[in-house]
């Protein structure tokens, strides 16, 4: 009996031990003091002071932001002061795209500007109404309101001149923008060129044109539709109006793990098996031929070394017209087609509504049947256009729609 | 659903063919009817609402069961389901609900596949699916409305019901260690969609040392990871490895002294492949435990020492029972506006409301129904005691227990005020017929838990809930009784609740809930007839469901119930 009554102490006072030592140890966390994001709800005294919720311009134009014309009066900076230390959030929600920012801080004072840009998968629309709401942790009390009404809006383009690029480049991230799928567009990167499969019988249904309804940005997305009656997956595409249209934008040596292909894509949850290849071309050294008087499709470039070494953008599109229009006596003897690689992906559109998809460039594959045939290396620097395609199962249905195609270097794209 | 077929058709041909000594084939059977007519009123309802609704369904599940020479058995669980009200087979649904196949290798290792509860022993830190609620002292009338939920969910004790594989071994080793436990365990929680969504695996598995009958040593490691594809963008991991320490020593003929050490540590990761960046902590827990149970009025006193850290991460452990979000099924909306919300009521009696996954962060729940362990004992930022005094699950004419809680969060969130918990709970079954020596059953239940969360500070908390349970249990005829429960729960105050994000960390999304003042009472009464001591019935009762919160929505329900099981 008294012997177990010794190994019931010594049990207990083991584990009293080890609850002291566990008592000694520290949870990481512990040495913060707190977990969280901080937060201080007003007191009963609080109020905003006097008339300090104050917006510095009601009508702001935000597509000069980041530009050599910007005027920081062309935003739209709100302020105001409290009588207390508090948890404040201020929204920002576009009364016709829907589209919302949040910010939040814990303060006496609020003095934030706003440049446009927005947390939700939509953008803030030109000419709309934008009602801007002040409230605090907690209560209904104390919230403040007002609106302004955009000017215009920002926008992801770069610089382009005649002579010079210039991508906009935000905390880091470098945006080469392509198409907005807006009307008018007259850029070199425009994405109009839309293809069919020509033995796919005509759906009455099915459509392939821009589409006013509930675009993510701006006005307008591309809708692609179609039924595949020759049983081949593929339905139709669309491309890069011309596929050198991207060349000598992206940032060279940079590595395929820091470029990605941005765009929004709408699955309308009707057509499940509607699947998307992501087509990307790369420029390498090119030849050309000319056949009677159609014009095979290709890059009339000479090779690339020489033509992109020191030039400028504005001298590729010559140089390119140049050659097109007056091959050599050895491109026209090769009989080849341009030299060019081109990377893909398949993404299956199988859910509904809109979804930003970014493509890693690294993730991007050679297909398995091609007619192009570059040097074989994946050379991100290269790139020179995009195509996208509508397929889906075998004698099936395909729809989506596509807006806002970006690319962007270091990081995926993101409104900022 | 093919294989199955096939594989339930050859279960059949070989059962009909099993004239070999060595094979067995017998069939089980579980069969329900129900009916329920129900009734809404409430202060928001309008000319539009449902206010009446009739339903029901009748169901049997038929178990096979094939054995071979104790190395092989299978069992597959066919439910044929008819809902109320149609005709000639209109809405019968016909599937499998269970299919398992298992079997012996050697003399010492047991396996399952198929459809397996997993979890056994694993305890309360690393495999352990709870229930919030506090259910010991419940009336007979509601515990067989929550029978029907347990059924139909698999909630066979605290075991998590997955697809998967298990196995478990017993060895005899000897003088040092007297047997020696290995169990280990695989499953899928999620399947991959070869595009962005990674399968993800969890095993896991379990060390039993037993030294000898009085100590026995343990461990565990729960895993769950991602098991990447080309295009995922996240790719997450966690890890759970604890060990325990059990002694139960015997004092005389009288005394039991139970001593009890459990600590373990967690590791979550997630990394996101676009970017290349890595969300990863790790945090630790531990428990101790002494006790003594005295046998000859089968009493047991407890205490239990308990830190667990705020960002523990254990999944299988964490997983909520019920399912605070699940939307009502019976009267789905007061308004065109306005939702029903979930009720004492519905949390005991809808199917859907209890989860069937296991979820990779914090759910959210509701404080008035458990604020001081919402996610079972593994609930992180937790620290304190608890205390109490039980009667041993043998005794027979009163059962009682008595427990107190004392806890406070280790760090605060949002905040660097802390919140503290205090909880009582305990309760009381009579069983006044065992007392007169009476060959009927007269038994009487009382149980109460009540919970007060306070904080000070920049965002004072104060919040109370009571929960009330009464019962009682008369065999008026021979096999019929009478029965009558209620369930009451009153919540006052206010409380700041903490959201949590796709990382499982605290977000800033804090919902403040400024006013509680909820009144939530079940009253049900109605008689039982046991058709067989195994748990066959019939039983009609009449329950109304009264909810102020402040606006009021009452439910009526009678219930009819017809339950008949074969072995």
């Amino acid at each position: 009996m008294m012997n177990k009554i010794k190994i019931i102490l010594v049990t207990c006072f083991t584990i009293f031990v080890a609850l002291l030592v566990f008592q000694g140890c520290k949870h990481k966390t512990e040495k913060e003091g707190m977990i969280g994001p901080a937060y201080m709800p007003p007191s009963d005294n609080f109020k905003i002071a006097g008339d300090s919720f104050v917006i510095s311009n009601n009508n702001p134009n935000f597509s000069r932001n980041y530009s050599s014309a910007f005027i920081q009066s062309d935003l739209s900076t709100i302020t105001a002061s409290f009588s207390e230390k508090v948890s404040w959030y201020l929204s920002f929600k576009g009364l016709s795209s829907g589209a919302k920012h949040k910010v939040s801080g814990l303060s006496e004072t609020l003095n934030y500007t706003w440049n446009g840009i927005s947390d939700s998968l939509y953008f803030f629309k030109k000419g709309e109404s934008v009602e801007i709401t002040l409230s605090f942790f907690g209560t209904d009390k104390f919230t403040v309101k007002d609106t302004l009404v955009i000017s215009d809006v920002l926008k992801y383009s770069g610089k382009i001149t005649p002579s010079a690029y210039e991508p906009l480049v935000i905390n880091g991230i470098v945006y080469h923008f392509v198409d907005d799928l807006e009307v008018p567009n007259d850029t070199n990167t425009k994405m109009s060129n839309i293809s069919q499969d020509q033995a796919d019988i005509k759906c009455a249904t099915c459509f392939n044109q821009k589409d006013m309804d509930n675009p993510v940005q701006g006005s307008y997305s591309y809708l692609l539709s179609g039924k595949d009656d020759n049983q081949n997956t593929y339905i139709a595409s669309m491309n890069t109006d011309k596929l050198y249209g991207l060349a000598k934008r992206i940032t060279p040596g940079i590595s395929e793990d820091k470029l990605f292909i941005n765009f929004y894509v709408y699955g309308d949850g009707n057509h499940p098996n509607t699947s998307m290849q992501v087509i990307v071309y790369e420029m390498d050294s090119v030849a050309f031929a000319k056949t009677g008087t159609r014009e095979i499709e290709g890059w009339p470039c000479p090779s690339f070394s020489p033509v992109f070494t020191g030039s400028k953008v504005g001298d590729i599109t010559k140089t390119l017209l140049t050659s097109f229009n007056n091959p050599t006596a050895q491109q026209k003897a090769s009989g080849k087609n341009g030299n060019v690689d081109k990377w893909s992906t398949t993404i299956a559109v199988n859910w509904t509504g809109w979804k930003l998809v970014s493509v890693k460039y690294a993730d991007l594959k050679k297909p398995t049947t091609d007619g192009l045939m570059g040097d074989g290396k994946k050379q991100p620097e290269r790139l020179s256009g995009i195509a996208f395609s509508l397929d889906s199962q075998a004698g099936g249905t395909g729809l989506y729609k596509i807006d806002q195609v970006i690319v962007t270097e270091n990081a995926p794209f993101k409104q900022q | 659903m093919k294989y199955k077929s096939l594989l339930l058709t050859s279960l059949l041909g070989l059962g009909l063919v099993s004239a070999q000594a060595q094979t067995e084939f017998y069939l089980n059977g579980y069969g329900r009817s129900i009916i329920t007519s129900n009734s809404l009123s409430a202060d928001q309802a309008t000319n539009s609402t449902i206010k009446k609704a009739v339903g029901g369904y009748a169901l049997f599940d038929l178990t096979t069961n094939f054995k071979m020479s104790n190395t092989l058995w299978a069992n597959t669980i066919l439910r044929v389901k008819s809902p109320f009200g149609g005709f000639f087979g209109t809405g019968v649904e016909l599937g499998f609900r269970q299919f398992q196949v298992g079997g012996r290798i050697g003399k010492f290792i047991k396996y399952e596949l198929g459809d397996i509860n997993i979890g056994e022993g694993m305890g309360p830190y690393a495999v352990y699916n709870f229930d919030d609620m506090y259910t010991r002292f419940e009336s007979p009338l509601l515990a067989q409305r929550r029978d029907i939920l347990t059924y139909e969910n698999f909630n066979t004790g605290n075991l998590w019901r997955l697809q998967g594989v298990q196995a478990n071994a017993k060895f005899s080793i000897g003088s040092a260690v007297d047997t020696l436990k290995v169990y280990g365990f695989a499953a899928r929680t999620n399947a991959t969609n070869d595009g962005s969504i990674p399968d993800r695996i969890l095993s896991g598995g379990r060390l039993t040392a037993i030294l000898n009958p009085k100590i026995k040593l343990g461990g565990n490691y729960v895993g769950l990871l991602d098991v990447p594809v080309n295009t995922s963008e996240m790719v997450y991991s966690n890890h759970v490895i604890s060990g325990d320490v059990n002694v139960n020593l015997p004092i005389g003929t009288d005394i039991i002294a139970h001593a009890n050490l459990n600590t373990g540590l967690s590791s979550y990761s997630n990394k996101n492949t676009q970017l290349d960046s890595t969300i990863a902590y790790s945090d630790f827990y531990y428990e101790g435990a002494i006790g003594a149970t005295y046998k000859p009025v089968k009493l047991k006193l407890m205490g239990t020492l308990r830190n667990v850290g705020p960002q523990y991460s254990s999944p299988t452990a964490q997983t909520r029972r019920v399912n605070n979000s699940a939307s009502t099924t019976l009267f789905k909306d007061v308004n065109s506006n306005v939702a029903r919300t979930q009720s004492l009521f519905d949390r005991y009696t809808q199917e859907n409301v209890y989860n069937r996954v296991i979820l990779p962060t914090l759910q959210d729940f509701n404080p008035i129904y458990s604020n001081i362990f919402p996610f079972g004992a593994a609930t992180p930022n937790r620290t304190g005691f608890t205390v109490g005094i039980s009667t041993d699950t043998s005794a027979k004419i009163i059962d009682a227990e008595f427990v107190f809680d004392k806890y406070k969060q280790i760090v605060g969130e949002g905040v660097v005020d802390l919140k503290d918990y205090t909880g009582i709970k305990g309760g009381l079954t009579f069983n006044i017929g065992k007392l007169i020596a009476s060959e009927r059953n007269y038994i009487l239940q009382l149980g109460y838990r009540s919970e007060n969360t306070k904080r000070s500070g920049f965002a004072p908390v104060d919040l109370q809930s009571t929960i009330i349970d009464l019962g009682a249990s008369v065999e008026a005829l021979k096999k019929v009784d009478l029965l009558a429960g209620a369930k009451m729960l009153n919540a006052q105050g206010n409380e700041f609740l903490t959201r949590y994000d796709q990382f499982n960390m605290v977000s800033e999304d804090y919902v403040p809930v400024n006013t509680i003042d909820v009144k939530d009472m079940v009253y049900s009464f109605g008689f039982r007839y046991r058709i067989a001591d195994n748990g066959s019935h019939f039983t009609v009762n009449y329950n109304l469901s009264k909810v102020k919160s402040p606006s009021s929505v009452d439910v009526n329900q009678l219930f009819f119930n017809f339950t008949a099981k074969f072995e």
